[in-house]
């Protein structure tokens, strides 16, 4: 299970002659099994952070700590390695494969990752029972509603039982109802199977399933509060 | 017009998308653009090349007197180089004391240090031209004739009679004071090659010593020699016009005193065709480039739907503030048409460097010195041309993609993912329709060939024959598109070739070839079509001169053809005992009549023909080829007949044939011979015995044994000369042993390499081949850039959902992977699409086009399909080209940032 830390984390972003500071040093803990969410007004640096983590960029200055390995100092394959197997992404716009069906796209990190036939057959049928998709399972992305489409991405990030899970406003091209469903999901692959999971998100629900609230500004963490 | 300044400013700033969509109208006008601007850069040489086939720029002619006078007057007119003369005498026989009897002799007037044209190339083998009173010179084969050597003396006979009709000859005594060799038989306006040269102030006193009846003597010719490039301008013809004008009528007023005028004015004529000679080679040239434009066309089809397929969200918020699907399709159009002319401009520059390579191959006329090119012209009607081409070409493009864009409906068009851009829009009755014309049009051919007298043939069967060359275009465009675009399920299918590399991401791959077929018909449609033309021009250009050389194989019967000289009993012994010469047999015309017209007959030996003519299979139809027909003719009174004249005179095998011939002694004819022979067996026709062209020969061939009755006695050898075919030795060099042949008096000496090596260096086959061969490698161009710029734009528009499978784990070139397999995929299914469709159409033509119209059309050399290496090299270097431009493209994914590409920065 993931430990994470970020120590001094610094990212600027170069477009042409100006520059943007998404990250200022940030230092933050993440522990084993925490559901942590992550809050702050647009462009304070949460979804950068989230890519930091998950290893799909790399921080200008800092630490990045996964259970004692600094990511910084992973090679690309490495970090390939990383995401494959210990982190699950889940994305707002869910970023399903267009062309391939519900259980296509749940069995395709489980192909990257070169799981036999078997395997990935019990695998699949598991998950998309999980995330209550196994009636939808031979529909595409296209035929399938947001809450759906969030469903599968959720069972996507989850092939390969990943440890940890970052998600990037999952709810936020949810309704309310739906949105509560994802985020009960989130709830019960927590509790149940103790996967640590990190929000970044403008909800104010995730509150009421998270253990702790950061708060980010200007790059930052402003504070933390505890689970209501 | 409202949206004209969004429409520019959207061509201007969106370059990558604008490339996108002029890339294929951009490729296919820099390729016509460079065709006319070589061809206006090689005006001059085109002209020259066609003044070339001309023995002079301007002939004239002028009454009896003083030629040397009138020379030098014309000569005197400014804008002329020479002026030759030359002036036929009034008599026209020779003799010698050792001839036996007279011969006949054109005895030509002419000016030594001023030979006219059609003394051009002649060899003087000995002593000279100088030609003082009394002294000739005469062509070796009037020597022969004459029978006088150098220095010999032989006569000028002139024969006249008096009004009782009583004959009186005079003759007059020369000197042979020159030999000379005419490089070609019988060849130019007033040369025989029995000729005899004397000075042409001399053509008088010679008529005067031999009495000539004169009526004021033969006129004098004269050809004038102009300063071209003083006076012409390929480039204003209308200056060039009015400056020849100007001469020819300085010419006249010069020669008016001689009672002369300007007879030909071959530059004049020249030039007021040129204008129209220069419509036709482009005209010509554009039909050549079809397949490019074809090409071009297509994947500017595809480009602009790409481009309008990225744009669909931006073209929806249009619609939700108020445009209409009208004003939609009009700025699409308006944008098109920018295009159009960036890509003209482009391409206009382009085509000056492309010109550089296709400057030999514009002109079908060769110059007898290095062709004079323009540096660089760009004439205002290439401009013009190319202009209208690429505006159209691009409007053409864009409409129908411009009109399912502006209709696609809001909500659609504002998804992420929308449906309906990946299936194919594909209406395929269009297809069905060129298919069935192409099979129809064969078919009524067929039917026309088997049929030539039917009313129903009479009726349209010249119709399909207008449609016919045109059918090739029709079954590779239908047949391709229905094959590549009907269905996503052939795309599945090829994916499997990806299997073993991809692994577990194959399903991937072939998920996505299926369910979006769209984006991989549009790649392998365009490499079908490619491939298809390129196989097709390639198969049928090599077929047809494979045929054109296996005529000349069958004309010539033998590595080489001659007639022996007359009376030379060793000639054949010399001829066998030749280095070179590896075996030699005797082919005699017979004369004679033959029952049931007509046929020609050819008497051979049997034990020697075969192995030195080494006769292809296809002589034979029936069963036992070459040995089966040796044994026939082997057999005193024994004949083979060829197959038409068998059908044609309703004959059979087992049939007597009586052949009759006439018996001479000397000149007088004494009596008839008859030979009864048997119809051995047939054969299509045999090497050396006939012009092989349309239609299939009616001979007889006997042995020249059970031929000799009618050979013999005949009153000279003219009739039945002695044909020889010969077999060279292995790695002999047949310039010398043709050498040799010559040295031994043989004439008519044919040589099938050499006839091959004239057909190959044949200008106009040379221009063709070379074009082609330049117009593949331009498709192959066209190819890989269209393959580049689709999966460039195919990435781009899938960068989300590469990022995101990325982001779950895949690497970089696992991803990248994915499109080079159903890259490999696409192109796979183009491949054998585009190479079976090109092979079938290049075999129909080969078959049905290349044999003619009519029954006429049967030939006894057959078409055979020929696969050159080149096409062999399309196939290799087309998917080479292509798969190096799928990796190149999709290294862009291997690196790409995924952050970015998933709009997650800065959150």
């Amino acid at each position: 299970m993931p430990n994470i830390r970020t120590k001094d984390l610094i990212k600027v972003y170069r477009t042409g002659k100006s520059e943007v500071i998404a990250l200022r040093g940030l230092d933050m803990h993440v522990a084993e099994g925490e559901l942590v969410a992550v809050q702050g007004p647009s462009g304070c640096g949460k979804t950068t952070l989230l890519n930091l983590i998950g290893g799909i960029d790399r921080p200008t200055a800092g630490r990045i700590e996964v259970d004692g390995s600094n990511l910084v100092d992973f090679a690309d394959g490495d970090l390939v390695k990383y995401r494959l197997a210990k982190v699950g992404f889940i994305f707002q716009f869910f970023n399903l494969v267009p062309t391939l069906t519900a259980e296509e796209n749940v069995e395709l990190p489980l192909r990257l990752a070169g799981r036999s036939p078997s395997i990935r057959a019990k695998r699949r049928k598991e998950l998309l029972e999980l995330v209550g998709m196994t009636q939808r399972s031979s529909h595409r992305p296209d035929e399938l509603s947001g809450g759906e489409q969030q469903r599968v991405a959720i069972g996507v990030a989850l092939a390969n039982d990943p440890p940890l899970l970052l998600a990037d406003e999952p709810t936020g091209e949810l309704d309310t109802k739906t949105g509560q469903e994802v985020l009960d999901l989130f709830r019960r692959l927590n509790q149940e199977f103790k996967k640590t999971i990190v929000v970044v998100t403008h909800d104010a629900r995730v509150s009421h399933i998270a253990h702790r609230v950061l708060e980010i500004q200007d790059g930052k963490i402003l504070g933390e509060t505890a689970a209501a | 017009m409202a949206l004209l300044r969004y429409a520019a400013a959207d061509v201007f700033r969106s370059r990558r998308r604008t490339l996108t969509a002029v890339l294929g109208v951009l490729l296919a006008v820099t390729f016509i653009a460079g065709t006319f601007i070589a061809i206006d850069s090689s005006t001059r040489a085109t002209l020259d090349g066609i003044l070339a086939n001309y023995p002079a720029d301007i002939q004239f002619q002028a009454g009896p007197g003083n030629a040397t006078q009138i020379r030098e007057a014309v000569e005197a007119i400014p804008g002329i180089v020479r002026v030759a003369t030359w002036r036929n005498a009034q008599f026209s026989e020779m003799e010698s004391a050792s001839s036996g009897g007279r011969t006949y002799a054109q005895v030509v007037g002419i000016e030594p240090d001023r030979p006219p044209s059609f003394l051009d190339g002649i060899t003087v083998t000995a002593g000279s031209l100088s030609l003082p009173r009394g002294t000739v010179a005469l062509s070796e084969d009037l020597a022969k004739q004459v029978n006088v050597t150098m220095g010999g003396t032989a006569a000028f006979v002139y024969r006249s009679y008096n009004i009782t009709g009583n004959e009186t000859l005079t003759r007059l005594d020369v000197t042979v004071g020159g030999l000379f060799r005419n490089p070609y038989t019988g060849q130019g306006p007033f040369y025989a090659p029995a000729t005899a040269l004397v000075q042409i102030r001399d053509v008088d006193w010679y008529e005067q010593q031999l009495g000539v009846v004169s009526y004021g003597g033969n006129s004098i010719g004269g050809e004038i020699r102009i300063y071209r490039d003083r006076l012409l301008d390929p480039y204003d013809l209308a200056a060039s016009q009015r400056n020849l004008a100007r001469l020819d009528r300085q010419i006249d007023e010069v020669l008016a005193p001689f009672q002369g005028h300007v007879t030909i004015d071959y530059v004049g004529n020249a030039i007021s065709n040129f204008a129209t000679t220069i419509t036709i080679q482009r005209i010509i040239y554009l039909a050549l480039s079809t397949p490019v434009l074809l090409l071009g066309v297509y994947l500017g089809a595809i480009g602009v739907d790409l481009g309008h397929a990225e744009r669909r969200r931006e073209l929806a918020v249009l619609k939700t503030r108020g445009a209409t699907p009208r004003q939609l399709v009009g700025l699409l159009l308006v944008e098109a048409s920018l295009g159009g002319a960036i890509a003209a401009i482009v391409g206009l520059v382009a085509g000056v460097g492309l010109s550089r390579l296709l400057l030999t191959f514009v002109s079908p006329f060769s110059t007898p010195t290095a062709p004079r090119y323009e540096v660089v012209v760009l004439t205002p009607s290439t401009v013009v041309i190319v202009t209208i081409l690429s505006v159209t070409f691009m409007a053409i493009t864009s409409i129908r993609s411009a009109r399912r864009t502006a209709r696609i409906p809001i909500v659609e068009t504002l998804r992420y993912y929308a449906p309906g851009e990946a299936r194919i829009q594909y209406r395929p009755w269009v297809d069905i329709l060129l298919i069935t014309l192409a099979v129809v049009t064969y078919g009524m051919v067929l039917y026309a060939r088997t049929n030539p007298q039917d009313f129903f043939t009479f009726l349209i069967g010249a119709l399909f024959f207008i449609v016919l060359p045109f059918t090739p275009i029709f079954l590779i465009v239908g047949t391709t598109r229905l094959l590549t675009r009907a269905t996503g399920r052939v795309y599945e299918w090829t994916a499997r070739v990806c299997k073993p590399f991809a692994k577990n991401l194959y399903y991937v791959i072939s998920r996505n070839l299926r369910r979006n077929p769209r984006r991989s018909a549009n790649v392998a449609v365009i490499i079908a079509l490619g491939i298809a033309f390129g196989m097709f021009i390639l198969v049928t250009f090599s077929s047809q001169l494979a045929y054109q050389e296996r005529q000349v194989r069958a004309s010539v019967g033998a590595d080489v053809a001659l007639d022996a000289p007359p009376s030379n009993a060793t000639f054949a012994a010399n001829l066998s005992a030749l280095p070179e010469v590896g075996g030699v047999t005797l082919l005699r015309t017979v004369p004679g009549s033959v029952p049931y017209c007509c046929a020609g007959v050819y008497a051979l030996d049997p034990a020697t023909f075969f192995a030195v003519t080494n006769p292809e299979p296809w002589y034979f139809s029936g069963g036992g080829g070459a040995e089966a027909a040796r044994q026939v003719l082997a057999i005193p009174g024994q004949v083979l007949v060829t197959e038409a004249y068998l059908r044609n005179a309703y004959l059979a095998v087992g049939d007597r044939l009586r052949l009759e011939g006439s018996v001479y002694n000397g000149m007088n004819y004494t009596g008839t011979v008859i030979v009864n022979t048997t119809i051995g067996g047939t054969v299509r026709g045999l090497p050396g015995t006939t012009y092989y062209g349309f239609g299939m020969p009616q001979t007889i061939y006997g042995s020249l044994d059970t031929m000799g009755p009618l050979l013999d006695g005949q009153p000279y050898r003219g009739y039945g000369a002695d044909r020889f075919l010969i077999a060279l030795r292995a790695n002999a060099d047949w310039r010398a042993a043709k050498a040799d042949i010559v040295a031994l008096g043989a004439s008519n000496v044919q040589v099938a390499a050499e006839q091959i090596e004239q057909l190959r260096s044949n200008p106009v086959f040379r221009a063709f081949f070379g074009f082609i061969e330049l117009e593949m490698a331009f498709m192959v161009v066209i190819l890989t850039a269209g393959l580049g710029v689709i999966l460039y734009a195919a990435t781009l528009e899938r960068d989300v959902e590469l990022a995101a499978i990325r982001a779950r784990g895949a690497s970089g070139w696992q991803t990248a992977g994915l499109l080079i397999g159903e890259a490999t995929s696409i192109m796979l299914i183009g491949l054998i699409v585009g190479t079976g469709i090109g092979i079938l159409a290049a075999y129909l033509s080969t078959t049905f086009i290349a044999a003619g119209p009519g029954t006429a059309g049967e030939s006894l050399v057959p078409v055979l399909f020929v696969l050159p290496p080149e096409a062999l090299l399309l196939l290799v270097f087309a998917p080479a080209a292509m798969l190096l431009t799928s990796f190149a493209v999709t290294i862009r994914v291997a690196r790409m940032d995924i952050a970015r590409v998933l709009k997650l920065r800065g959150g």
